[in-house]
């Protein structure tokens, strides 16, 4: 049987598929066990440095809420498994019924039951207060603290008067600090007139990069 | 010997042990990335890495001061999307004015700037209150030179003590090829009300 070769592995570099540049990255293990590629300048990326994901929900079709209970976006549940921590961007378009109709944005956090750790963060949701770029908004955030079993929610309702509100968007770091149950991360809509419906618009979204 | 510079050519597969017939292309890019390709020509990088942190701190005196646990460092070369959110006490003060926002610190001997772009908001707003209409925002640019520290901060009087709903975004780049940057969350009241918990929680995508 023949020694080892241990050597680095030096990929030619390319901007296109048939021809190589003059330079040379090369891929290398390092003595803490990571995995790094180095560029020809010595810039290094480690390969082996912890995994990200992005889960991201779009509405396709508008879906109405015409009471002042929320409701959950079509699609917009994210998970959190243990030991993790998310990033949650939402951003909220939708019509009302009336111009005294306000919208409501909010993100709820759920722990599993049975969590041995709570689901912890903050949140922070902007509303406009009128159908067109104005300067105003109302502006709200807290923190979450939820234990096994329980929900949070996060919210900011835009009242309405004479000229509606259309826009909303949120931003949340949550962080589950369990190790035996998910966290859920629902983003909800709602009425600020019950029987008048507010209906979110296609393109409605919202991003969770969990690492 | 003469190395051998080449692509590392690898079988698609979904799971089953029948490779398909098209092939991804694992290979370096000019600007030092790796990336894989597909037949299609998209293109994935590989690598990069992902800084996340976790923040709540007693409140301590009235200077302007880094919450434990906030700080993280970046590396030569990389990019930071970083988000901060937070300071809920549960304890509301009249007076006084709370800051909150980003240092960074250049390390010494850096051959290039700490270079940094912001928006922070604070809000008139205890925990648990009411969604306001006031948020105070300041958001612009920083360079931050080896061994300096500059802070990207919004300061606000405030009816209480330590407003909720606290909001700070950056993009930051450390463009020097030999140091470290250091980035944190710092805040200030200068209420100097009793001691309580303000938590602060800090999301940092690095690559």
């Amino acid at each position: 049987m023949s020694d080892k070769f241990l050597v680095p592995i030096d990929l030619a570099q390319s901007d296109t598929v048939q021809n190589p540049a003059a330079g040379v990255t090369r891929v290398q293990a390092f003595t803490d066990g990571s995995i790094r590629t180095i560029s020809s300048a010595g810039v290094q990326n480690n390969l082996t440095a912890g995994s990200v994901s992005m889960q991201s929900a779009r509405l396709t079709a508008t879906q109405a809420n015409s009471t002042v209970t929320p409701a959950v976006l079509t699609g917009h549940t994210f998970t959190i498994p243990p030991g993790k921590t998310a990033l949650i961007n939402a951003n909220l378009a939708a019509t009302a019924a009336a111009t005294t109709t306000g919208i409501a944005l909010g993100i709820r956090v759920a722990q599993g039951a049975g969590a041995n750790g709570n689901a912890q963060g903050s949140w922070f949701i902007t509303t406009a207060l009128t159908s067109a770029a104005a300067a105003t908004a109302l502006e709200d955030g807290d923190i979450y603290n939820v234990a096994a079993g329980a929900n949070a929610l996060g919210e900011v309702l835009g009242t309405a008067t004479t000229a509606g509100n259309n826009a909303a968007s949120g931003t949340a770091i949550v962080r589950n600090t369990s190790t035996n149950a998910n966290t859920t991360v629902t983003i909800e809509f709602r009425s600020e007139v019950a029987g008048s419906a507010v209906t979110a618009q296609i393109g409605t979204s919202a991003t969770c990069v969990v690492g | 010997m003469d190395k051998l510079l080449t692509y590392l050519d690898i079988a698609q597969e979904d799971g089953t042990q029948n490779p398909a017939a098209a092939h991804s292309r694992v290979k370096a890019k000019t600007n030092g990335a790796v990336v894989s390709r597909s037949p299609a020509g998209v293109e994935s990088t590989l690598g990069g890495s992902l800084a996340i942190f976790f923040g709540s701190g007693a409140r301590v005196g009235t200077g302007l001061e880094v919450i434990p646990g906030t700080t993280f460092t970046l590396p030569p070369g990389k990019n930071a999307y970083v988000v901060g959110l937070g300071l809920a006490s549960g304890i509301s003060v009249s007076g006084g004015t709370t800051t909150f926002g980003f240092r960074l610190q250049q390390g010494a001997g850096a051959n290039a700037p700490a270079v940094c772009s912001f928006e922070v908001k604070l809000l008139n707003t205890g925990s648990g209150g009411a969604a306001v209409a006031d948020g105070l925002r300041n958001a612009g640019v920083l360079s931050v030179a080896a061994g300096a520290t500059a802070d990207a901060v919004t300061t606000r009087n405030s009816t209480f003590g330590d407003p909720s709903g606290n909001k700070a975004v950056a993009k930051i780049t450390n463009t020097s090829t030999n140091a470290d940057t250091t980035v944190s969350l710092v805040r200030q009241s200068s209420a100097g009300v009793a001691a309580g918990t303000a938590s602060a929680y800090i999301f940092a995508l690095i690559s």
